[in-house]
This record gives structure tokens, sequence and C-alpha cells, in this order.
């Protein structure tokens, strides 16, 4: 097991100038990803594409969290457990609704989101609501560094997950442009040059081999 | 319901347990939930360990005021255990408990080496403490995140695509370790009490067998 070699400072340099480095970040965290294929109680799983639960997705989210933190709070500012209980609950709507590729979604399907949560809330064991409704509340707020945090990270672990050649059926299925990708992430990461580096990376080797519909 | 108020229901009322298994269970529901504008047809539906660290949390979430009324526990640090504490499954998959042996204990370190290897540097330090804290469960923190752990298939079995489940793949208490689970779960006092609810419903309603040759049903 080797230790850190690299301090934090140096690590946020490389990532802002070496494209190589922050590719090499991404198979690592990709590495963490392979949780999402092992299989528990013997059992296989075998599908025409590849998929992803919003349970894996949250999974996936939780692993960027750890790796983006110390890159993108120095100063230790933002409340850990605060982030990671956010992360779990964030999606609670899609119980109710189903999961919405964000490329087709408008704001009558936020809306209706939203509107769900209460309803999602009520079927909650009745010692986790209050905390739920008030993490959920701050989260569709979206004005503490947590939120945009939590809202970032969510935005780009899908870059995560799709920049795998696997996946390049699953845009066609889906007819995701360039303009789609982008659309979908940079809006969120404005405040977030670390995430937004690496977003920057995958969408160039992405947009090199060919991966998104012609508009 | 206060939290004190909800630990004494869950020590006195097995109805109760049985409600919040179902609560936490729809919460558990995302696993089903496919994005991408993909589906997942399954005959038996799966879990991969991605999903399990996702049980995991919202096991956490849910105990944590139970067991923690002080809030003495590090939760930051119990998130992060969670979060890693099967790294060394992605080179060795997952195993049921009655195919864990001495050998494949002992791969364990050399998995987890493996995986370091392949880990972003800056988080070698802090997943090597969760794995090994939970490897050698010398935290409150490691053996609270122990405890849910052993719950968690329990909560993820007790319904119909769990019995399919235990249809295809018969099991004693045995072969599921109870004993074990018993003896992790002891120190938490409603952890336990979950643990012992669904012992005594296997045992009412066929999840397990008792021999080769006679399943209950």
């Amino acid at each position: 097991m080797t230790d850190n070699t690299m301090t934090m400072e140096e690590v946020r340099q490389q990532i802002l100038e070496s494209d190589e480095f922050v590719l090499s970040e991404v198979e690592k965290l990709k590495y963490a990803y392979g949780l999402k294929h092992e299989i528990r109680y013997e059992q296989t799983r075998t599908a025409e594409h590849p998929n992803e639960s919003v349970a894996e997705h949250i999974y996936g989210i939780h692993v960027l969290a750890q790796y983006f933190l110390p890159l993108e709070d120095a100063e230790n500012e933002m409340d850990v457990v605060k982030v990671m209980q956010m992360i779990t609950w964030h999606d609670i709507d899609e119980l109710e609704t189903g999961d919405m590729l964000g490329q087709f979604k408008t704001d009558a399907d936020r809306a209706r989101g939203n509107a769900v949560i209460p309803i999602a809330i009520s079927k909650l064991p009745g010692s986790l609501q209050h905390s739920v409704e008030t993490l959920m509340q701050e989260f569709i707020e979206q004005k503490t560094r947590e939120a945009t945090f939590v809202k970032a990270a969510d935005k780009i672990e899908a870059a995560f997950e799709i920049f795998n050649e696997s996946y390049k059926t699953i845009f066609e299925l889906n007819k995701t442009t360039l303009e789609h990708h982008n659309r979908t992430k940079y809006p969120y990461l404005d405040d977030f040059p670390y995430m937004r580096r690496f977003v920057d990376v995958i969408t160039t080797e992405m947009v090199a081999a060919e991966y998104f519909i012609q508009e | 319901m206060t939290v004190e108020e909800t630990r004494q229901k869950i020590l006195d009322s097995d109805e109760f347990v049985l409600s919040e298994i179902r609560k936490l269970q729809y919460l558990r529901s995302l696993k089903q939930v496919i994005r991408n504008n993909l589906h997942r047809v399954e005959s038996i539906e799966t879990e991969s360990v991605a999903e399990h660290i996702f049980g995991l949390n919202i096991l956490a979430r849910y105990f944590l005021p139970l067991e923690d009324p002080e809030q003495t526990l590090d939760q930051a640090n119990i998130f992060s255990i969670i979060t890693w504490h099967d790294m060394d499954e992605i080179e060795s998959g997952d195993f049921v408990p009655w195919e864990k042996t001495d050998t494949i204990k002992a791969k364990q370190n050399e998995e987890f080496a493996t995986a370091m290897n392949n880990a972003p540097e800056h988080l070698r330090t802090e997943i090597t403490s969760a794995f090994n804290a939970y490897e050698h469960l010398d935290s409150a923190e490691a053996r609270f995140v122990k405890a849910i752990d052993k719950i968690d298939p329990f909560i993820e079995e007790y319904n119909e695509n769990g019995k399919k489940l235990r249809i295809q793949q018969p099991a004693t208490p045995e072969m599921l370790a109870i004993d074990k689970k018993i003896a992790y779960t002891r120190n938490f006092p409603c952890i336990h009490r979950f643990l012992q609810f669904f012992h005594e419903a296997y045992q009412a309603e066929g999840f397990y067998v008792y021999s080769d040759d006679k399943l209950i049903k």
C-alpha cells in the first residue's frame, strides 16, 4: 500500500494543468465504479445495454464527493455529514416519478418532481421524515454550498458512468447531442473548478471518440 | 413520535418493526428505478455491491438516532466506512456467507492492496483507514457499520423476490451465519431487535431450510 506522495496542492495543480493526469484520475474513479457491476448473492446480471439504477448512481456520487471535497473545499468549511446525507436523499422524488433523462426534462417535470417529494417523505419511517424534509428543502433551494456541491456532483456523476464505449449505443438510442450533454452539466459547475475541469477533459475525449449524435 | 418512543416501539412491537421494514424497503426501491431511459428485466431482482452500499447509507440514517441519541459517534467516519468497506470486492467479487472460507479471507488483504494501487492517490489513506477499521472492528463506528451490514441482507430479502432467491439458493441459519450476526448486533438494541424479528420470521415463513431434503414452505 503506498502512502500519498503528492500534496493536495500538487493534486489541484496537476488537475488544472494536465489532461493526462485528469484522465488517469478518471480511470481510477471508474475503477471504484466497478462495485456497480459486482453482483451479490451469487447472481448474475445480463442486459442488452449497460444500465444503472438510481441507487448505483447515488453510490457513484458518494465516491465522487469523497474525491472532490478536499479539492473544492480546501478550507474544510463544508458540513461533510450534511453533504453525505443530502446525496443519499436527493433523488427520493424518483421513488414516485421514476427517473427521467436530463436532456428531456422540462420545468414542468422538475415541478412535478418537487411536488411529489411530500408523498415520498410521507412513506418514510416517521423518525426520518423531518430530517429528510429539511435536507430536501435545502437541496431544492440551492443556496448553500453543500447543496450546490451535491448538485454539481450529481450532474457530473453521469459523465463518469457514460464515458465508456459500451454506452455509445445508449447515446444513439437517446439521440444525445453535445448540446444536451453540456446543458445538463455546465450550468452547475461555475463554482467548482476541479469538477468543471474533469467534465472539460471527459467531454473533449467523448467528442473525439464520436459519442455524440450530430445535431 | 420521539426518538425514545420509536426505540420503545421497536423493542415492544413486532407489528411496528414490520411496518418500519416495509418503509425502509420502499426507500430501497431506488434500486429498481433505472436511469438513462433504460429498463432492467430480471426474473429475480439482483443487487450490486454499489446498491448494497446505498442500502447501508439508508440504514445508517435510520439507526443512528436510535442507537446513538447522544451523537457520540463520528458520522463522517461512518459514511466513509460504508463507502469503502467492500473495496476488495472489486477484485474478488462478492461471496455469500457460506463461501467465505479461510482461504478466501486470507486473500482479502492482497485484493485490497491491488484495489489501492488502482485508487486515486489522495484517497488511499482514507480508504485504507476505513477498510482496516472495518476489518479489525477497532472503533465504535466500525462496529456500527458491521451491525447494519449484517441485517442489510434481511431487509433486502424479506419479500417475494427474496423468497424466490431462497428457493433457488436454499440456506440454513448456520449457512447465513446467524450466530455471528447475533454477536455483531448485540450491543445495538434496535438493530438486534430487527435481527431477532427476521430470524423468527424466516423460521415461520419458510425462508430457511433445515436440511437438504426438507424445504419448509
